[in-house]
């Protein structure tokens, strides 16, 4: 019924912004090129990854502490839903191939100027494309369930925020790598290049830490509203509110929320021109909706 | 008027505040924000109004999506297994009239119990006119396919609705800010009920009371909601000695 969830193409893409902007060292390499038929000696400045840590590290590590977080029904095993999970983003992260091109060419940045502008602006674009998608597909999983509307659109402000969290990153990355790419000496541009790490590591972390809550209130539902783990992977046809423990749920929502309010207020104070006032949208449903939330809050509650 | 004889705040009710998040322009309300920054006014809003907003935003899209799944698909579907069609076939002015049907049905029920019939009007004037325009253009569609575009629709106002919020209420970048601390008493809250003041608005009011009391300052409690407050203002100027009015008249309540 449902394709892959938003939450899991998300994930991946949020611990590849990790991977591609913060476990990187800046190098210098000597090499010889020829050009006009003359051998000239250059020194390109590049990055190499810091830490061998691995793609998978990092999504076994997100499962294991996914799963300590939620509970789970009797019928599935921990350790099984961590495999299929990890397996199942592992093989998502193989088939991207327009990702790992991307991280490659930073790799081989000697050949692209703003290689880090670069990767961000393919994960900013790349996210643009398929946002019309992520709301429609927010807007099937409520019409195939009996959960409220409001927690679909806490879904879609999260997107919508993502999509912030990617222009200010990528405001940031173009601010630093535009002065390392200016700086006179080695030294100088080492110290641009840190600057930079340490002027995102913490808004990374911030979302990092959102985007676990995210998928533990998405994951929460679907583990609860599967059979068996085919079902798991499949996506439920129905999401049913009866089958979760409604406390549980409340309590991880409030968690979700805290965070995401959290995650917009640091994004939106350090770069409050990000925030956009102007409600661009459908005007007749503007219209529709202004009328709505007019009306006395008593005279919602009583549908028949 | 003298600028320095005119002294006090203003308290904002959240239907002040909703029309500023949705950017309505109102006249009233423009008019009350000139006259607080001529003459030097700080507009406020309680932590109950805060909470209300946030409330409202939900409680609006909770109803949106009942009705949608509740009535207009369920309605839809119904009509074609009446017909003997398949659900995936388009949509045809026989299945709006059973439409029609469901909502003449909703309005007598919703009379009968002594409710508004105003939200569910608004709904179904906006989602018959949008299928209207579809069926004009000689489109046909699904019921699959309406519902999911109405909803789509919805999500997107629903969640963009987020960045003027909390330009507002979050961020206080507008020209009120949130009044934190004050403390409403629970015996005010149930005077306030004894004259039928709805639940949250009575504890809008104490709050207003509250700050007045507290902070020794003259507090105007602003809205433009006449059937629960306006119109019971006399009785709450006895009871509390504050003074519920429309924006356009605010002012003029705070001149020594």
């Amino acid at each position: 019924m449902f394709s892959p969830s938003v939450g899991n193409q998300l994930t991946e893409s949020g611990s590849a912004l990790r991977y591609g902007l913060l476990d990187i060292k800046p190098i210098e390499v000597n090499e010889t090129i020829n050009r006009f038929g003359l051998k000239i000696r250059r020194t390109a400045r590049t990055f190499i990854y810091e830490r061998p840590k691995t793609f998978e590290d990092y999504i076994s590590f997100t499962n294991n502490a996914i799963f300590e977080k939620i509970d789970i029904p009797e019928r599935f095993d921990i350790n099984e839903l961590i495999k299929l999970y990890s397996e199942r983003s592992i093989k998502n992260h193989e088939n991207d191939i327009e990702l790992k091109q991307t991280i490659e060419k930073i790799k081989k940045s000697k050949t692209i100027k703003r290689p880090l502008v670069s990767f961000i602006q393919f994960m900013k674009n790349r996210f643009e494309s398929r946002k019309d998608k992520y709301l429609e597909f927010e807007a099937k999983r409520f019409l195939n369930s009996n959960f409220s509307l409001s927690l679909s659109s806490k879904f879609v402000i999260f997107d919508n925020t993502f999509y912030d969290y990617l222009k200010l990153l990528e405001k940031i990355v173009r601010w630093y790598e535009l002065r390392a790419s200016v700086a006179r000496d080695f030294r100088m541009y080492k110290r641009n290049i840190s600057e930079m790490k340490l002027r995102i590591s913490p808004i990374i972390d911030d979302m990092d830490s959102c985007f676990f809550y995210y998928i533990c209130l998405k994951r929460y539902i679907t583990i609860w509203n599967s059979k068996d783990y085919q079902e798991i992977i499949d996506g439920p046809e129905f999401l049913d509110i009866n089958k979760i423990d409604r406390n549980k749920f409340e309590k991880l929502f409030v968690d979700f929320e805290g965070e995401l309010g959290w995650m917009r207020e640091s994004i939106y104070n350090s770069e409050p021109s990000l925030l956009e006032k102007e409600l661009n949208v459908d005007v007749n449903t503007k219209r529709m909706f202004s009328k709505l939330l007019m009306v006395p809050s008593f005279s919602l509650r009583n549908k028949s | 008027m003298e600028r320095n004889a005119v002294k006090g705040c203003f308290l904002l009710d959240t239907n002040i505040i909703i029309s500023e998040i949705l950017q309505k322009d109102d006249i009233r309300i423009n008019k009350m924000k000139r006259d607080a920054d001529f003459y030097n006014i700080q507009s406020y809003f309680s932590e109950s109004v805060k909470r209300e907003c946030k409330k409202k935003i939900e409680d609006t899209l909770k109803f949106f999506g009942e009705v949608v799944q509740d009535i207009i698909k369920r309605r839809l579907e119904d009509s074609k297994r009446k017909m003997g069609l398949p659900l995936s076939s388009p949509i045809t002015y026989d299945d709006i009239i059973e439409l029609e049907k469901e909502y003449s049905d909703l309005h007598g029920y919703i009379l009968k119990t002594y409710q508004l019939t105003q939200p569910i009007e608004i709904i179904e004037e906006w989602s018959i006119n949008y299928l209207e325009d579809i069926l004009k253009k000689g489109k046909g569609i699904s019921i699959e396919q309406f519902v999911l575009e109405l909803v789509m629709k919805v999500l997107d106002v629903g969640s963009k609705i987020q960045n003027p919020y909390d330009d507002f209420i979050t961020f206080e970048r507008s020209f009120a800010l949130l009044k934190s601390g004050l403390i409403t008493d629970q015996p005010i809250i149930d005077s306030l009920s004894s004259i039928s003041t709805h639940h949250p608005d009575n504890e809008h009011i104490a709050s207003a009371f509250s700050n007045q009391t507290t902070n020794e300052e003259k507090t105007i409690f602003v809205t433009n909601d006449y059937s629960s407050i306006i119109n019971k203002r006399e009785e709450i100027k006895q009871m509390l000695d504050i003074t519920c009015c429309d924006p356009l008249y605010a002012i003029y309540h705070l001149i020594v």
